[in-house]
């Protein structure tokens, strides 16, 4: 009985291994060591020359409307109030249905050298906007948050598939194995919730660690983290003993490297009940700092997920917020209260990651399962809203990072923002593209269940080579 | 402009890249005989299937498919000549008055298709071919299938799985380790020594109970010296109940037994799911063939006899996973059918017949044929739950319970209407409340303290409701940029000088306004009613229950053209009269009610009193099993091309995989043919085989095929199939019982060798793939959790009932903890519990150390080593405790270094000492691993 792991040869660097492990091993000595580190999170050798070791997926939930923020439209400036050409827009609501075109309430403006044009409700994202790959031609499968959402986390509409955080953590391991591999950061649940980080078939360590990011004890964070009755003193006694008689066991069973394995893991996690909280801890950032990301949960959950992947933890998901703080129907001046938390928070991000050298080793997804219509949305007994309903089959989705080319623009919607006309984007090529980036062939980063070898792309993907350096 | 100016004027072009020699093989077919006509025929098709038919599958099959869109369906050639409510979709030979050409050209006034945007120039020009060549519709695809069945030769018939069952010649009268033996010679390996009683003791109650030996059994099996010392260990724990506990348990793994499923807005909960779990539990108990145990979970409801007995298995369907809400209901149901063909295959077969959903089984001799001839079988079947009360009890409960409903709707209708009614009462006082609010804001700037008193003395003073007021103020001080009908109130915000008669003609023309959109708004949705009503149609009701989802036809507000308010006005509606919180005239909950007095406050609290009353009588849910019984009309599954459910291709009879019988298979010819199924899975040897397997690996930790759940070519040979093959014969010649056959392997002596890993056999066989040992196993999250329980003395006897959620407090076995498809339990998932999403064949074993931080720091770990500690207080001294202790946990006596260990810890440790040495022991590696 044992895990399946990818077919990829294993060379772990010793080193950065034994820096992570820290000391404590005195007594080990390097054979044992070597038998007992064989475990589901070890570091685990790429497919290829990776771009970036971490990701940070930030989750505009709900939705965000692509032509009110980064795929500017002046058709439907002049068309406002006008029934869109070639039909009103399909959408999957039940008792929804739309209108006419709808202009943005808000104005965009050209910035950087590349020119890319980002509404008011972006300012300082508009300010770095060089950095980004700015993909406008994104689609996906069905108009609604839980397929949506199914599809651009696990790849499917169903649910019992794997998350895409599980696929990596299971293709890559994580460097810290004092922290989970992939966390999910939200106050509160999104909406279909836990099963969008949830490992499926791969084996259950690959399930994402999901924080409530409204609890701001950084020692309740983590379930068992800490102990609240005996002191550090006494549990390493305890822990003196343990392995005293776990030694002994040992000894007569010699050569079974699972004993083994169970040793140093204990060791481990007695180290992790230090740093995780740490971790977890952004009061130990500057007030400067803090303060840029933003007083709210979106602002610290993004200043945590750069402590994050700063320790180590390959991917780390934000949700911007409980349920689907983006799901504007009813007014899309809703989108200026939420960019207004959203576009500090992510430019700051984007500057603290240079600032600490992670930048290069790091993407950074922002993006939603789906984006808005063009045309304002109708809802039942025809009210008349300033809204707009859920549009799959064009939004936007903004890259940054290593590997990623900034200052360009990726593929194009139709005059309206409707459909995606030039360069489609389907989800499962922007997965193929994360795992391209992380150095994984998402060809080749399968696992055999039920008779036949699954993917995260299932039979589709194709990786963006336009938009990568 | 019609299509016909649009060709003229370039904008269909007939012939761009459309064959040329199509269009002269229509002439020549027309003009010529029979053979060059076959070649035309060749042609018109070719042309069909590469350009139109996927052209139609893509951009219109997903509306006019299955679900026949304004009746129009263009999966036929049928379906487009009767076309839908506008009246036929193509007329053959004439590509400008057709229909489908006017609307993909969006040359029609009002029929622009597909509605998520024009399709390219090439494909109408194909379309448009295709239609004047006279819309050629092959006659032998008349529906879309292309794949042919899969002809079954000799080779595949001869792969070892399939064969018949066989009984190996043996000699002895231990006839396993007689075959084990006969491997290992063969492959040069010799068998470990007998490991000493007391490490069999141990593995044979973790095995079959889940929990250790007590010290006592450990002395009494020690001191029976008789020759049927092991077989009265064997049949006390095969007879004890812990024993369904433990391998009904192993069953639910492979049942992907779940409570509850996700459900689009949330969680669709299947309360009595545990009557399944109790029925598998007992079905193990009480030795259930297993045969019999596999067609009741297949087809309680269609066995003879009495069956009442049987039909908790049902919920083996019953109990889903079902999909609700998430996609297109054709999409979700197929793939509710794709789970169940892969639960009865790959659980009761070994076979992988889910992969041949799309295509035909790339490894193994399964065609789509078998595929969509088992799922018709499923699309056939519906949820039911079985009542176990009287007619009488079941009735008045539902009565009951629609009173409920009843009432409940009832309050909230009272309360809307109390809501719009006082709504439309403000409204009618608009004018009073805009000058009070200018009143209020029109000295200028102040800070939220004085802006409240200020709203305070002025609604005193005019005598108008203080929170309306603020409500107003609130609204009316904010700057409105989205509307131009404050644009007067701004202005005599700002200027100083307004006087009182200005003011008041501002708030009435204000008032008029407001007037207006309530009528505007009435006006709509009285429109809307109307046009509802005439739409005739149901809305669709939306249950907790599965099988929610015929829906096709249901209703929807798209349905509904009534004329909107411009967008102005709503912007001006919406936040003072729109529906929900925040708009200034709309009170709800508790706000309303302080404007109910007298009758209508009265109404509504004995309204409220009855309502609880009746929810106090209500008494619980009657008891019920969750299962399911067959439509009325059962349906074969059409074929779906690649595996797309909006593809539809030729019906499939019901019926069972070819390379399983013998000759062409027959259709099921009673009901979904539940039972027919049933009865051919148990006739196959495969059943048998993957079965006594599953029994084998439970015990030695690793299959003889080590893929359990997969006997195809993609999974492992066995790596000794003589044996296999006797326990396979045993398992069906002993009348399918599951006891016996684990009796028979317990008593073995391969299964009650050592685990030590002994030189020089471990360098040839690593994997000990051929048992010459035992495998060193650690304890699964059951056994880790139920053992830790049970050495604290702590561990809840009860057996059965309702599920609850794991903690600190609960004290029963975990086979008894909630199981969620929602929300895995975190311990459960922390320790490689399966998804019960899918069948699952074994399970992965993983070592990290958030498993290690939950003995460090989980209170149940904490709270159940303390009572460890009280429990071995009464044994003595410290170092009698601690051989106490030993006893308990590792079933053996304490050596020397264990004593001293402990009493030097101990020694040094404070008060809690006890606590923190059992801690370490619960933690140990030689708790949580058998040997």
């Amino acid at each position: 009985m044992s895990v399946h792991f990818p077919s990829i040869p294993r060379s772990v660097s010793r080193r950065r291994l034994l820096a992570q492990l820290g000391s404590g091993f005195g007594l080990l000595g390097l054979a044992k060591l070597k038998a007992a580190t064989s475990g589901p999170f070890d570091p685990k050798p790429p497919h290829y020359e990776p771009r970036v070791k971490n990701v940070i997926f930030l989750m505009m939930n709900g939705g965000w409307s692509q032509v009110d923020t980064f795929d500017p439209k002046p058709s439907l400036t002049r068309y406002d109030g006008t029934p869109m050409p070639g039909g009103t827009p399909k959408t999957d609501a039940d008792d929804g249905r739309v209108g006419t075109l709808m202009k943005s309430p808000f104005r965009f403006h050209k910035h950087g050298q590349s020119g890319i044009e980002a509404s008011e409700l972006f300012p300082q994202v508009g300010g770095i906007i060089d950095d980004f790959c700015v993909i406008r031609s994104m689609h996906t499968n069905v108009p609604n948050h839980e397929p949506g959402l199914f599809m651009i986390n696990c790849g499917a509409l169903q649910p019992g598939r794997p998350s895409m955080g599980s696929w990596i953590t299971y293709g890559l391991g994580t460097e810290n194995r004092n922290l989970p591999g992939f966390v999910v950061l939200c106050p509160g649940v999104p909406t279909v919730g836990p099963p969008l980080w949830n490992s499926a078939f791969l084996p259950a360590v690959y399930q994402g660690t999901h924080i409530h990011t409204e609890e701001t004890d950084p020692k309740k964070l983590i379930r068992y983290i800490r102990n609240e009755r005996f002191t550090h003193d006494v549990q390493r006694r305890q822990l003196n003993l343990l392995e005293r008689l776990n030694r002994r066991h040992l000894a007569t069973r010699e050569g079974d490297t699972q004993l083994e394995a169970a040793i140093e893991t204990m060791e481990t996690a007695f180290r992790m009940q230090m740093q995780a909280p740490e971790v977890f801890d952004i009061a130990q950032e500057t007030e400067t700092l803090r303060d840029s990301y933003g007083n709210s949960d979106f602002g610290r959950a993004c200043l945590m997920a750069r402590r994050m992947v700063e320790h180590g933890v390959r991917i780390v998901q934000v949700y911007f917020g409980k349920v689907q703080p983006w799901d504007s129907h009813g007014d899309i001046m809703d989108h200026k209260r939420l960019s207004a938390e959203a576009d500090p928070a992510i430019a700051t991000l984007i500057r603290d990651l240079k600032a600490r050298g992670l930048f290069d080793e790091t993407l950074v997804i922002v993006g939603s399962e789906f984006g808005r219509t063009p045309a304002v949305q109708l809802q039942r007994n025809s009210q008349l809203t300033n809204g707009r309903d859920h549009n799959s089959l064009g939004f936007t989705v903004l890259l940054a990072g290593g590997g990623v080319r900034g200052g360009m623009t990726y593929g194009a919607t139709d005059e309206f923002g409707y459909t995606a006309v030039e360069k489609p984007v389907h989800v499962h090529d922007l997965h193929a593209t994360v795992l391209h980036l992380l150095g994984l062939d998402h060809t080749k980063l399968t696992y055999h269940y039920s008779g036949r070898d699954f993917r995260l792309t299932d039979v589709h993907g194709n990786v963006l080579s336009e938009i990568l350096v | 402009m019609n299509l016909e100016t649009k060709i003229r004027q370039g904008g269909i072009s007939m012939n761009a890249r459309v064959p040329v020699v199509l269009f002269l093989l229509t002439v020549f077919a027309v003009l010529c005989g029979d053979a060059p006509r076959a070649e035309a025929a060749q042609e018109h098709e070719e042309f069909f299937e590469t350009r139109i038919r996927p052209l139609l599958a893509e951009h219109c099959q997903s509306c006019h498919g299955e679900l026949a869109t304004s009746g129009l369906r263009v999966d036929s050639r049928d379906g487009l000549l009767k076309g839908g409510s506008r009246g036929p979709a193509i007329l053959p030979g004439n590509p400008e008055s057709s229909l489908l050409l006017q609307a993909v050209s969006h040359s029609h006034p009002n029929l622009k298709m597909p509605p998520s945007g024009g399709l390219g120039q090439r494909a109408i020009d194909d379309l448009a071919t295709w239609v004047r060549a006279g819309a050629v519709w092959p006659r032998k695809t008349e529906q879309v299938s292309q794949e042919k069945a899969k002809g079954i030769s000799e080779e595949d018939r001869s792969f070892w799985s399939f064969q018949p069952l066989s009984k190996p010649a043996v000699v002895g009268d231990s006839p396993i380790d007689e075959l084990v033996r006969a491997s290992l010679r063969k492959n040069g390996l010799t068998p470990n020594p007998p490991a000493d009683r007391k490490t069999w003791l141990r593995r044979i109650s973790f095995d079959l109970m889940g929990l250790p030996p007590t010290p006592e059994e450990v002395s009494v099996f020690l001191a029976d010296e008789s020759p049927k010392a092991f077989s009265t260990v064997a049949d006390r724990l095969l007879s004890s109940s812990h024993f369904g506990e433990r391998w009904g348990r192993y069953w639910l793994d492979v049942a992907r037994y779940g409570e509850n499923d996700f459900h689009g807005v949330g969680i669709a909960e299947y309360p009595q799911a545990w009557r399944y779990r109790d029925w598998v539990i007992e079905a193990f108990n009480s030795d259930m063939p297993y045969d019999v145990f596999v067609k009741a979970q297949i087809a309680a409801d269609l066995m003879p006899g009495d069956n009442r007995k049987l039909l908790g298995g049902l919920g083996l369907f019953g109990l889903g996973p079902w999909y609700y809400g998430i996609s297109h209901p054709p999409q979700a149901r197929a793939d509710e059918r794709n789970e169940r063909v892969d639960m009865v295959s790959r659980g009761l077969l070994g076979l992988t017949v889910a992969c041949a959903r799309c295509h035909d089984h790339k490894y193994d001799p399964i065609s789509m044929q078998d595929y969509y001839g088992l799922a018709g079988v499923f699309a056939s079947v519906h949820y039911k739950s079985y009542p176990l009360a009287s007619e009488q009890t079941i009735q008045d409960y539902k009565r009951q319970e629609t009173e409920i409903k009843d009432l409940e709707k009832e309050i909230a209708d009272f309360l809307k209407r109390q809501s719009e009614d006082l709504a439309r009462i403000f409204t009618r006082r608009t004018a009073d409340y805009v000058i009070a609010s200018w009143r209020v804001l029109s000295p200028g700037e102040m800070d939220e303290d004085e802006l409240a008193c200020k709203v305070d003395e002025v609604a005193r003073r005019s005598k108008l409701d203080w929170k309306t007021l603020e409500r107003w103020v609130n609204y009316l001080r904010m700057p409105h940029e989205d509307h131009p009908y404050l644009d007067a109130w701004k202005r005599l915000l700002e200027d100083a000088t307004a006087t009182e008669e200005q003011v008041r003609q501002v708030a009435d023309d204000y008032q008029a306004l407001i007037v207006s959109l309530a009528d505007e708004r009435d006006k709509i949705e009285e429109e809307t009613r109307t046009l509802v009503a005439r739409l005739n149609k149901k809305k669709r009701e939306r249950t907790q229950l599965p099988n929610d989802y015929i829906s096709g036809d249901s209703f929807k507000f798209n349905d509904v053209d009534t004329t909107p308010m411009s967008r102005d006005r709503y912007l001006a509606w919406k936040p003072v009269l729109g529906v929900g919180k925040g708009a200034v005239l709309r009170y709800q909950g508790e706000e309303l009610e302080r404007f109910l007095q007298g009758e209508w406050k009265q109404h509504l609290q004995s309204l409220r009193a009855e309502l609880e009353e009746k929810k106090e009588k209500l008494p619980p849910h009657y008891p019920y099993l969750p299962g399911i019984e067959d439509w009325k009309e059962p349906r074969n599954a059409k074929l779906n091309l690649r595996g797309n459910p909006f593809q539809e291709g030729e019906e499939i009879p019901r019926r069972f995989p070819a390379v399983l019988s013998h000759d062409e298979p027959a259709p099921f010819r009673n009901g979904s043919g539940r039972l027919e199924l049933a009865e051919a899975i148990v006739k196959q040897p495969l059943a048998a085989r993957v079965m006594a397997n599953r029994v084998w690996h439970h015990l030695f930790g690793r299959g003889i095929v080590r893929t359990t759940s997969n006997f195809g070519r993609t999974g492992a040979k066995p790596s000794n199939p003589n044996l296999l093959e006797y326990l396979a014969w045993r398992l069906v010649h002993q009348q399918w019982s599951i006891k016996k056959l684990i009796r028979e392997i317990v008593l073995s002596e391969t299964y009650r060798a050592s685990s030590d890993r002994l030189n020089p056999n471990e360098a040839k066989d690593p994997d000990n793939r051929f048992f010459r040992r035992a495998n060193r196993r650690r304890l699964d999250v059951e056994a880790l959790r139920d053992a830790m329980l049970f050495v604290a003395g702590q561990l809840d006897p009860e057996q059965g009932g309702e599920s609850k959620a794991l903690s600190a407090k609960n004290r029963r076995r975990t086979v008894y903890a909630r199981v969620e498809r929602f929300r895995p339990d975190e311990t459960l998932a922390l320790f490689d519990f399966p998804n019960p999403s899918a069948s699952s064949a074994q399970r992965v074993v993983t070592n990290v150390p958030l498993q290690r931080l939950f003995f460090l720091n989980s209170d149940f770990v904490l709270q159940h080593s303390e009572a460890f500690a009280a429990r071995v207080r009464s044994a003595g001294s410290d170092a009698d405790r601690i051989r106490e202790a030993y006893r308990l946990s590792f079933a053996r006596e304490a050596d020397d270094p264990d004593v001293r260990d402990g009493l030097d810890f101990l020694a040094a440790a404070g008060e809690d000492g006890w606590t923190q040495y059992s801690q370490v022991l619960l933690g140990s590696n030689e708790f949580a691993f058998i040997d």
